[in-house]
């Protein structure tokens, strides 16, 4: 009798268990996830060594329920190659905002780059977004060129004037010498 | 050489230029004329027999053409105006002696620290160069201008 009933729980208990695993599964296979990402205008534009912002929405069309999701960040240069690298698993139940925030190292290079974003559910389902910003170098590194340029403009005006004045001056010298010599040719001396 | 500044009225600034041309006599001189064009001023010589045969004009009155003999500057070019003296002084031998008419009327065209700065350049210039400079100046206009440059010429005379 004892041997029935142990019998009946075990095949109780797994079909129990079974039946957990399977809601479980079914709220997944259920779920419709999308992600979306957005740098904010002010942001779009970031200087070497500083934060980028990025706002992440992730949003499940399907049915409700809590769910863990896998999300993988990733920055592309302008050739594809990955700068940056991160990722992390966030709970969502209907809809969840959140920011985060990426360091970009000093060693990076000014020029356009892309936010990339993908999300992970139920088995492998994926969804992504990406949105473009660009890095530019930190003042008095990469604006040495524009420093140069207007320092240049600057020599040039100035060189401009001076040839000016000592065209001016040449002229004078000429004109004087002409008139000197005219008065000395006609015997004022 | 000496270098003299004239006060004196408007009416009685002509009749002081003709006395001190008589006294330079048949010498050769640079006369900077801000107050009467070249033309003008050569009319009032020749009627007051006064030989301008040996004058370097430099008119900073006319605005058309001048005489091939004549300089032009405009008064607003003071550079221009000392290189034009400085050069006039080189190129000239022997004794000579430079005529400024009406100094203040530089200040209708320029900031008074300039004219000051130019009186001052050219009243050096020609000490260095032993040239005798005789400038003139209105009474009424630009006091404070006088006051400032009295100190650059060995004598005034107030008439």
């Amino acid at each position: 009798m004892k041997f029935f009933i142990i019998i009946f729980f075990m095949v109780m208990s797994l079909s129990l268990s079974l039946s957990l695993v399977d809601a479980l599964t079914s709220v997944e296979e259920s779920a419709l996830f999308d992600i979306f990402v957005e740098i904010l205008e002010p942001h779009q534009e970031v200087y070497v060594g500083e934060e980028l912002f990025v706002a992440i929405k992730l949003v499940n069309f399907g049915e409700a329920g809590r769910i863990d999701v896998f999300l993988e960040y990733e920055i592309w240069d302008d050739s594809g190659k990955v700068v940056l690298n991160r990722k992390e698993t966030v709970a969502v139940e209907t809809q969840v905002n959140f920011i985060r925030d990426f360091h970009i190292a000093e060693s990076t290079l000014p020029g356009s780059y892309i936010f990339y974003a993908k999300l992970i559910y139920a088995d492998g389902i994926e969804a992504d977004s990406q949105h473009s910003f660009d890095v530019k170098a930190v003042d008095g590194e990469g604006n040495y060129w524009i420093l140069f340029w207007v320092l240049l403009g600057f020599i040039i005006v100035y060189l401009g004037f001076e040839f000016k004045k000592f065209w001016d001056r040449f002229l004078i010298k000429i004109r004087i010498k002409k008139i000197v010599k005219g008065k000395g040719e006609e015997g004022v001396y | 050489m000496k270098s003299l500044l004239i006060i004196t009225s408007v009416e009685g600034l002509q009749k002081e230029i003709n006395s001190s041309m008589k006294l330079f006599g048949n010498a050769r001189g640079i006369y900077v004329s801000l107050n009467k064009t070249q033309k003008s001023l050569k009319n009032i010589f020749d009627k007051n027999q006064i030989d301008s045969s040996k004058l370097f004009f430099i008119d900073c009155v006319s605005s058309g053409s001048v005489d091939g003999g004549v300089m032009q500057i405009y008064p607003t070019q003071l550079d221009s105006l000392s290189y034009a003296i400085g050069s006039f002084i080189e190129e000239i031998k022997g004794k000579k002696f430079l005529i400024i008419d009406a100094l203040s009327t530089l200040l209708i065209y320029n900031d008074e620290n300039k004219v000051v700065a130019f009186v001052r350049r050219i009243t050096e210039y020609a000490s260095d160069n032993d040239v005798e400079v005789v400038a003139f100046s209105p009474k009424t206009k630009g006091e404070d201008l006088l006051n400032k440059i009295f100190n650059f010429f060995d004598e005034v005379q107030r008439k």
